[in-house]
C-alpha cells in the first residue's frame, strides 16, 4: 500500500513537472533548432540568396575560466538580424520604428516567422536560462536578441604563457541550411554592438576587445555551412604568475651554479670533494623533479606543450646535466689538468664560475623575453 | 702594464667589439628585410584597396551606361516626363539598391540640376553645379566620369554618364553611387583588412544636409576630419589620431594596440576637381611578422653571447693558462737564482703538459745556471 501510494505521488509530480519541461524544452530546441514548426516558413527571398543573417554578441557576465580544460560559463546576448520584406509594414502616428515582443510573446511571434536555424557548436553542456526578445523594424529588418548562460569550451594556447592572450570563442553555426541559402555576416554596426560588459572581471586577466571572424563547416556531398565565431581576447596579468612559478624556476636554476661557485681550486687540486658537491646537484634534480611535478598537476596545460614554463624546466634540467658533468670530469677526474696541466685546469675553474652563470642566465631570459614578443 | 692584465684585456674586448659589431650588422640586416617586408606589404594594401574602389567604379559605371542607354529611358529623359522616367528605372534600381550595394541614382540636367533622384523622387529640382563636377564636367565633355565625390546624402563612390538621344546630342546625364560601407565591408571579408574613411568635416558639413545625424557626433570627430565608417570602430579609434590622417599623400606606420601590432596605411580621397576632401586608411595586422623578426633576433643575440663567451674563455685559456702561468713559473725561479735564494714551492716546478716552447726555456736556463755553478766552482779551485 505504501508502494502505491509513492507511485501515485510520483506519477502526479512528473505529470505536473511536465509543462514546464515542456516549456523549456520547447524554447531550447527553438533556440538551438530553429523554429519547431515543421512546415516552416520559406526563406525572405525579397532581397534575393543567400539570406545574409548579421550576428554580433555581447558578454554580460564571464562566471569563472579553467585555462586549464579551457572551459567557460558566460552568460552572453546574441544578435542576430535579417531582412524579411515581407514583414515591411507602414509606420503610423506614434510608431516607434519597430514593434518590440519580449519573452512568451517573442516567442509566439517568432514561430511565425521565417528565423535562421542556428546551433551553438561548443556548448559542453545544456544551456541554463534563456530568454530572447524580437524586433521588427518597418523595412522589413527582423533582430532577435537571445541571452543564453552556458558553459562552453575553447581553445587555449599557453605558448605564449605568461605573456598570452586567450580566445573566449563562442561558435555559432547555421544549421541545415548550407551557404547558398544562409549566410552569417558582420558589419561595422555589429563590431560596434559587440563588447563585454563592464561588469565582466575574471581574476588574473584583463578584458580586451570582442573578436568577429566568418567560417564554414563542411558537409556531405560538398555541402558548406556557414558559422560565425565570436571572441572575447583577454590578456593574462602576467605578474601574478611571477611568484608562483618564475620565482621558483629562477632559483632552482641557481642550484648547479652553486655546484661551481662552493669550490675552489689552488694548484691542481680542489678544496672540496666531488662527491659533495655532487650531493648537492642530486638534491637540486629532486628539487626540479618535484617541481615539474607540482606543475604538472596545478597547471597541466603548461607541461603539455611548449611554453616559457617547459622551456625553462629544459633548462634546468640541462644545468643540472653540466654540473653532472663538470663533477665528474673536472673535479673528480681532473680530465683538464691531466690533458692540458693544473694551470690550465685552474684557469678553467675560474672561467667557469662566471660563464657557465652567464650562459644560463641569458638563455634564461631570452626564452622569457621571447614570450614577450 | 704587464702582459697578464693587458694582453687578455685587449683580446677580451676585441671580441666583444667584433660580437658587437657583427650583432650590429645583423640588427641592419634584419631591419633592411623587415623594411623590405613592410613596403611589400604596404603596397599590397594600396593595391587591393585601389582594386576595390575601381572594382566598385566599374560596377557603377556598367550599371549606369545599362539604364542610360535605353531609348524610352533617352526619350522619357529628353522629353522631360519625370513620373514616366521614374516608372522605367525604379524597379531596375530597387534591385541595385537593394541587392548590389547600389545607395543613389540620378539624373542632371546641365550644368548639374537634379532631374530625378530614384532614391528620393519627391526631391528634384536643386542646382548642384557647386559641388558636383563630377556631373559637370561628364555634361560639358560627354563622356563618363568616376570617382568620389560628396553629395547630400553624404559619400559614395560615382559613375556619371552622360545621357544622349539618337542624334547624340546630349540630354543630361545620369549616375550611380555605390556605398563606401559594402566597399570596405567587402575588403575587410575578403583580405581581411580593417577600413576607415575620414572626410573633412567642414566640406562634409556644408555639403551632405541630408547625411545620417550620428556621422557628425563627437565620437566621430578626429582633428578636422569626421570618420564616417570603419569597419572595426574600436579598433581603429585606438590606432589612428589626428596626426596620422593630417596628409597629403601616402603614409604608412606601423603601431601596437592590446599586444599587437599592425601596419596602417592612409591615403588622401580626391573629387573629381582633385581637391582633397578625405582620407581612407586600411590596417593589417602585422604581429606574426613581428613576432618572428623578434624571435630571430633574440636567438641571434643569444647565439652571439653564446660564441663570445666561449671565445673568451678560449683566449682567457690559452693565455693565463698555458702561456702566462708557466711564465710566472719561470720568472720566479730565475728570481730566485738571482737573489740567491731556495727555490720556491712545489707549485713552481715545470709540468710535461707545458708547451714545449717554456719547457725548452727552463731547460736551457737550468742548463745555463749549472754551467755558471761548474764556473764558479772551478773558479774557487
Amino acid at each position: 500500500m505504501h508502494r502505491f501510494i509513492v507511485l501515485i505521488i510520483l506519477a502526479a509530480a512528473l505529470s505536473f513537472g511536465q509543462p514546464a519541461y515542456a516549456a523549456q524544452s520547447t524554447v531550447h530546441d527553438a533556440l538551438i533548432v530553429g523554429s519547431v514548426d515543421p512546415d516552416r516558413p520559406t526563406y525572405p527571398t525579397g532581397r534575393g540568396l543567400p539570406v545574409l543573417v548579421r550576428s554580433a554578441m555581447v558578454f554580460q557576465e564571464v562566471r569563472n575560466f579553467n585555462e586549464q580544460t579551457g572551459v567557460f560559463e558566460a552568460v552572453v546576448d546574441l544578435r542576430l538580424t535579417w531582412i524579411d520584406p515581407r514583414l515591411a509594414y507602414k509606420i503610423g502616428p506614434g510608431d516607434r520604428g519597430y514593434r518590440e515582443f519580449k519573452a512568451t510573446a517573442a516567442e509566439r511571434e517568432i514561430a511565425k516567422i521565417w528565423t535562421p536555424k542556428i546551433r551553438y557548436l561548443n556548448l559542453t553542456s545544456e544551456p541554463g536560462a534563456i530568454e530572447r526578445r524580437l524586433r521588427i523594424f518597418s523595412d522589413g529588418t527582423v533582430e532577435t536578441i537571445a541571452r543564453i548562460t552556458g558553459t562552453f569550451g575553447t581553445a587555449v594556447s599557453v605558448e605564449k604563457f605568461p605573456f598570452d592572450h586567450q580566445n573566449l570563442s563562442i561558435e555559432v553555426a547555421v544549421f541545415e541550411d548550407i551557404r547558398e541559402f544562409v549566410n552569417f555576416d558582420f558589419v561595422a554596426n555589429d563590431l560596434q554592438f559587440s563588447k563585454a560588459a563592464n561588469a565582466v572581471t575574471i581574476g588574473g586577466w584583463s578584458i580586451g576587445h570582442v573578436n568577429l571572424e566568418r567560417g564554414i563547416i563542411r558537409g556531405w556531398n560538398g555541402d558548406r555551412y556557414s558559422k560565425v565565431t565570436i571572441s572575447l581576447d583577454i590578456q593574462r596579468m602576467a605578474w601574478g604568475t611571477v611568484a608562483a612559478i618564475f620565482i621558483p624556476l629562477f632559483a632552482s636554476l641557481l642550484i648547479p651554479f652553486l655546484a661551481v661557485w662552493m669550490n675552489s681550486a689552488s694548484g691542481g687540486d680542489f678544496e672540496i670533494e666531488a662527491f659533495e658537491l655532487g650531493n648537492v646537484v642530486v638534491g637540486g634534480l629532486f628539487a626540479v623533479i618535484a617541481l615539474g611535478v607540482t606543475f604538472s598537476s596545478a597547471y597541466p596545460a603548461l607541461v603539455a606543450e611548449d611554453n616559457t614554463v617547459s622551456r625553462l624546466l629544459s633548462l634546468n634540467y640541462l644545468a643540472l646535466g653540466m654540473g653532472v658533468l663538470i663533477i665528474v670530469f673536472v673535479y673528480r677526474f681532473k680530465l683538464i689538468a691531466n690533458w692540458f696541466g693544473p694551470y690550465v685546469q685552474n684557469e678553467f675553474y675560474r672561467i667557469l664560475t662566471w660563464a657557465f652563470p652567464l650562459l644560463f642566465l641569458a638563455t634564461a631570459i631570452a626564452i622569457v623575453s621571447i614570450a614577450g614578443v | 702594464m704587464t702582459f697578464r692584465k693587458t694582453a687578455p684585456t685587449i683580446l677580451v674586448l676585441s671580441v666583444i667589439a667584433a660580437m658587437g659589431v657583427l650583432l650590429m650588422i645583423q640588427t641592419r640586416i634584419s631591419d633592411r628585410l623587415v623594411s623590405t617586408y613592410d613596403t611589400g606589404e604596404f603596397a599590397l594594401i594600396g593595391d587591393i584597396t585601389a582594386t576595390a574602389f575601381r572594382h566598385a567604379q566599374s560596377s557603377a559605371l556598367m550599371a549606369a551606361e545599362t539604364i542610360a542607354a535605353g531609348p524610352d529611358v533617352q526619350k522619357a529623359f529628353k522629353s522631360g516626363d519625370r513620373e514616366e522616367l521614374l516608372s522605367l528605372t525604379q524597379s531596375d534600381f530597387s534591385v541595385l539598391h537593394d541587392r548590389h550595394g547600389i545607395s543613389q541614382a540620378q539624373f542632371h540636367n546641365a550644368p548639374a540640376v537634379s532631374f530625378l533622384r530614384l532614391h528620393k523622387p519627391e526631391d528634384f529640382g536643386d542646382d548642384q553645379s557647386d559641388f558636383r563636377y563630377m556631373v559637370v564636367d561628364a555634361i560639358k565633355s560627354a563622356s563618363p566620369r568616376q570617382g568620389v565625390e560628396i553629395t547630400r546624402a553624404g559619400v559614395d563612390i560615382f559613375a556619371t554618364v552622360p545621357v544622349v538621344d539618337p542624334d547624340q546630342q546630349v540630354i543630361g546625364s545620369f549616375e550611380i553611387g555605390v556605398e563606401l560601407e559594402g566597399i570596405l565591408d567587402d575588403i575587410k571579408m575578403d583580405h581581411q583588412l580593417e577600413a576607415a574613411v575620414y572626410i573633412n568635416e567642414e566640406k562634409l558639413r556644408k555639403i551632405a544636409t541630408k547625411e545620417r545625424p550620428e556621422v557628425f557626433s563627437e565620437e566621430n570627430r578626429v582633428g578636422s576630419y569626421l570618420r564616417v565608417y570603419a569597419t572595426h570602430p574600436a579598433l581603429i579609434k585606438e590606432l589612428i589620431g589626428a596626426d596620422d590622417i593630417s596628409i597629403a599623400e601616402d603614409s604608412h606606420f606601423i603601431r601596437d594596440v592590446a599586444g599587437k601590432s599592425y601596419g596602417c596605411l592612409v591615403q588622401p580621397i580626391f573629387n573629381q576637381a582633385h581637391v582633397q576632401i578625405g582620407v581612407i586608411a586600411a590596417v593589417k595586422e602585422f604581429t606574426e611578422d613581428r613576432v618572428a623578426f623578434k624571435t630571430a633576433f633574440i636567438y641571434g643575440s643569444l647565439a652571439s653571447i653564446a660564441i663570445g663567451l666561449v671565445l673568451i674563455a678560449i683566449i682567457l685559456l690559452a693565455i693565463n693558462g698555458m702561456i702566462l702561468r708557466p711564465l710566472h713559473v719561470l720568472r720566479n725561479r730565475l728570481k730566485a737564482r738571482v737573489d740567491h735564494a731556495d727555490l720556491p714551492d712545489e707549485n713552481l716546478s715545470i709540468n710535461d703538459r707545458w708547451a714545449e716552447e717554456i719547457i725548452d726555456m727552463i731547460r736551457y736556463t737550468e742548463e745555463l745556471e749549472r754551467r755558471l755553478e761548474q764556473r764558479a766552482q772551478a773558479g774557487r779551485d
